[in-house]
């Protein structure tokens, strides 16, 4: 049969991507932050959709605040 | 199923009609400075002045309004929620008028600093211990930001709040 061993690679760009800063895991818990500063070309934003277009299938119903904002410590 | 994008766009181009530039807070915000993690949360803040013609407009948009005070507001309108904290401190009205612009692809909105996303994420915390959500939003901005943050910035937050201590913890 053949193999790929294309896995060892992955795991090590995952881990690569780990090293920077480590902050959301997703991609079946491979942490995942986005490069600073605007030179790659991505958008958070853009990719906070793309994960929401994902998250909604898979969690159709979600829990919408059910309290409201509380507290005596607005300062701000 | 909801869609998160045209709500956005819906709330901003009702901003707009409503001569009022907001400023993105809250999750959202915190995806916009590079913590991508899944958020429904559509925060703004608010000039306070603005509060009453928006509470307006919302309710035109079929919103429902769960709550009100003179510091923060929250609707839904089914399964959508959207949350205004009103500026009307000079702190407040401050990060509101430094607040960024960026192109979105829902469009043009202004986005609040790291910093003052910190600090409102800590005055949330603070009012609700239970929200360890705002902890772990704070703790990832400073591991990202820390290289730029404005550290006398931070600090007068924290101060704010007694709680220099746990920047203190939060940074080690």
């Amino acid at each position: 049969m053949n193999f790929s061993n294309s896995t060892d690679t992955r795991a090590k760009t995952a881990l690569d991507r780990a090293d920077a800063v480590t902050v959301l895991a997703r991609e079946a818990g491979v942490p995942f932050q986005l490069p600073l500063g605007n030179t790659s070309g991505t958008d958070p934003i853009a990719e906070w959709l793309s994960l929401m277009e994902v998250v909604q299938m898979l969690c159709p119903v979600w829990p919408v605040r059910d309290k409201p904002m509380q507290g005596d410590h607005w300062r701000i | 199923m909801p869609n998160l994008a045209e709500q956005i766009r819906e709330a901003l181009a009702m901003f707009a009609r409503n001569d009022t530039a907001p400023a993105l807070i809250g999750g959202l915000a915190v995806v916009a400075h590079q913590v991508v993690r899944a958020t429904k949360d559509v925060d703004f803040l608010l000039e306070a002045k603005a509060a009453d013609k928006v509470h307006d407009a919302l309710l035109d948009l079929g919103y429902q309004c769960l709550y009100r005070s003179e510091d923060a507001a929250n609707y839904v309108r089914a399964a959508e929620g959207l949350d205004l904290l009103y500026a009307h401190r000079p702190l407040a009205r401050r990060l509101l008028a430094q607040a960024s612009e960026r192109d979105t692809p829902m469009g043009r909105m202004r986005i609040i600093s790291v910093e003052g996303l910190i600090g409102f994420k800590l005055q949330g915390y603070v009012n609700d211990a239970t929200r360890t959500r705002d902890l772990d939003d704070i703790r990832a901005l400073l591991k990202i930001h820390r290289t730029s943050l404005n550290m006398d910035e931070l600090r007068e937050y924290f101060a704010l709040f007694n709680k220099s201590e746990l920047l203190h913890e939060l940074l080690k």
